[in-house]
């Protein structure tokens, strides 16, 4: 059933067994999972069917911290969040993300990924991509078809699925409006959990709408599943304390916040002619080996092994092939590659392509480089002096990255470069010339995948939430989304999201029998 | 014969044998120009982060001998090259990322002998 809280009588207050605070892919798979339980589940939220404005709108918040995308872009606040607006790339966490990473501090998650692994398997139906299959080989990218510096040891292909995009609003509206437990009011924001006198349990949620009117929210158990930034907001909103949240006794609820670091990294002068697989992030593919045909997108990885013995982050590498003509060849040294051609003996060949223009009209690419950021406790969500339209204090996000990441990137680009050259694929300049100054491509963004709010860690002085999801120190309110990630990997967080959710609620179906 | 005279008479002939490496490595080259642009750029590095020059012929004699051919020492340059890829050994020139020996055969050209 979906009810607009605008058109509920002040007062009343809305009781239920389990209340979920955001219907994005976590809240709404949630309730789909509690949809034909015995539990009374409540789903707030605050906007409608559709994009509004001024619903929008209570997402602003300030940039405090390197520059950010606007908090009202890069989000959606309706019904299905912000899957209205995703891409669609699946793909699981290594196994290596979470686990911990000897000079790589504050990573890995309480378990391993092979304790998420019947979850991944599940969420992979919800998101509507093919089986739990990510190994290149299955996906017709054999070793002999693939562009040398990928063969091995250190850079390998990697595949992520892609989802139709799955909305998760429109997909799963039917289900939840037939359910006979599940009832899902719109409009509804949640603005502050209200805790008994220790704090250890939440008593109410107390909601309101646009239009003035104020709601309480009784349940058993409350789970925020608002986004990654939202999760620490509505904590931090609820503190008794200036800048302590509900079960916030160590100053971690907000910090943390990762973000994947994003920018065109290199320009490869290239020797080879490109394959069949141009790992392009525009560039999709549709697997017909199976028994239905499955759409996904090549990309480019480090093997576990280097990622170890390196003692590297995880990372996404794509490149983008240009064609005779461009003008990307830029600096000094553009003769490079043939200047180290010549002493083995290869001149020949580059004149074929370069002056005679002969065999494929590639010049070069331009590598994109998705890197995974360190967990940075500097890196922070806080709250603004500014409150927004329904009175609940703004967001400020103090996005930093680490001199690690930059060190990180070079040195990964450095490898590459050193592949890329031994393997007589081509010439690499990095934009990313010196691991230890800390300034970045003028392209440099942080991606829209926010996580690490919340993050989950057995210690309770290390992580805001345990490995249950379960807020540390409070019984009964629990977080799902990226915001519980402690260690951020290169992949995509949606898949993981709808895993996490799947396994919270097969917890709170056990945990409330 | 004194000792001082075989000293001073052995620098010669091994400075002799430098320059006919150093001119065999230039000539690795077909176009010397864009060798001398990178190697120019090697020279600009700081002092911590690059070598004279004439380390690579002094290297190269020493490990080929005076008495090798031209296609001996380009399999030597190949080969140490290729190992210093392997080993993740590289410098940045204008971001590009080189082998140390790349650099330094570059160098080589720039610095017209000189070292």
């Amino acid at each position: 059933m979906f009810i607009d809280l605008r058109a509920v009588p002040d007062g009343i207050d809305i009781t239920g067994d389990i209340c979920v605070v955001g219907a994005g892919a976590a809240g709404i798979t949630l309730a789909r999972e509690l949809d034909g339980s015995r539990f009374a589940c409540v789903l707030l939220e605050s906007g409608g069917m559709e994009f509004d404005s001024q619903t929008q709108e209570l997402y602003a918040g300030e940039n405090i911290g390197r520059p950010f995308f606007d908090l009202t872009t890069c989000r959606l606040r309706y019904f299905g969040g912000t899957t209205n607006h995703w891409s669609g790339w699946c793909m699981p966490l290594d196994s290596i993300d979470f686990q911990t990473r000897e000079g790589l501090p504050y990573r890995g998650w309480p378990f391993e990924r092979s304790a998420l692994e019947p979850w991944y398997r599940r969420a992979q139906d919800i998101c509507q991509v093919g089986p739990f299959d990510y190994a290149p080989g299955n996906w017709g990218m054999v070793q002999s078809k693939l562009p040398t510096p990928l063969r091995g040891p250190h850079f390998i292909p990697r595949i992520a699925q892609l989802s139709p995009p799955t909305r998760f609003g429109s997909a799963y509206e039917p289900a939840l409006k037939s359910s006979p437990n599940v009832t899902v009011y719109l409009q509804a924001n949640a603005c502050r959990f209200e805790t008994n006198e220790s704090g250890a349990k939440v008593q109410s949620l107390s909601v309101r709408t646009l239009s003035g009117r104020e709601f309480k929210v009784n349940a058993k158990v409350f789970v925020l599943a608002a986004g990654g930034i939202e999760n620490a907001r509505l904590l931090l909103a609820s503190g008794r304390t200036d800048g302590q949240g509900v079960g916030d006794g160590r100053d971690l609820i907000g910090r943390f916040f990762m973000t994947h670091i994003c920018c065109w990294a290199g320009w490869l002068a290239v020797m080879d002619p490109p394959t069949e697989f141009y790992f392009d992030p525009g560039y999709f593919r549709t697997y017909q080996g199976g028994s239905a045909p499955r759409s996904f997108v090549p990309y480019i990885g480090l093997s576990e092994e280097t990622l170890r013995q390196r003692r590297l982050p995880n990372i996404k590498l794509l490149w983008k092939y240009e064609v005779l003509g461009d003008t990307a060849r830029e600096g000094t040294l553009t003769d490079l590659p043939s200047i180290v051609d010549e002493v083995e003996g290869r001149r020949q060949y580059v004149d074929s392509k370069v002056f005679r223009r002969e065999g494929v009209p590639v010049m070069g690419t331009k590598l994109f480089l998705n890197l995974e950021p360190a967990p940075n406790p500097d890196s922070r969500i806080r709250l603004s002096r500014e409150r927004d339209a329904i009175g609940m204090r703004k967001v400020a996000l103090d996005w930093n990255v680490a001199a690690e990441d930059k060190r990180n990137g070079a040195a990964v680009l450095q490898l590459f470069g050193a592949e890329v050259a031994r393997t007589g694929f081509g010439r690499l300049r990095s934009f990313l010339e010196d691991g230890d100054d800390a300034t970045w491509p003028a392209d440099m963004y942080g991606d829209q995948h926010h996580m690490g709010t919340t993050r989950m860690h057995r210690d309770p002085s290390l992580g805001v939430v345990n490995a249950d999801c379960r807020v540390h120190g409070v019984t009964n309110l629990y977080v799902a989304g990226s915001s519980v990630f402690p260690t951020a990997g290169a992949a995509n967080p949606t898949l993981t999201i709808t895993a996490l959710a799947l396994r919270l609620a097969d917890h709170l179906k056990e945990e409330l029998r | 014969m004194s000792m001082r005279s075989i000293v001073l008479g052995a620098a010669p002939r091994s400075e002799n044998a430098r320059e006919r490496v150093r001119k065999k490595l230039v000539s690795l080259f077909h176009d010397l120009q864009r060798a001398r642009e990178v190697g120019a750029v090697y020279l600009q590095s700081p002092p911590g982060q690059r070598a004279p020059p004439l380390v690579l012929a002094e290297t190269v004699l020493a490990e080929t001998g005076a008495a090798a051919g031209i296609e001996a020492i380009r399999r030597y340059v190949v080969a140490r090259i290729r190992r210093e890829l392997e080993e993740v050994q590289v410098v940045s020139l204008d971001g590009w990322i080189v082998s140390p020996t790349e650099a330094r055969l570059c160098a080589l050209v720039a610095a017209d002998g000189t070292p």
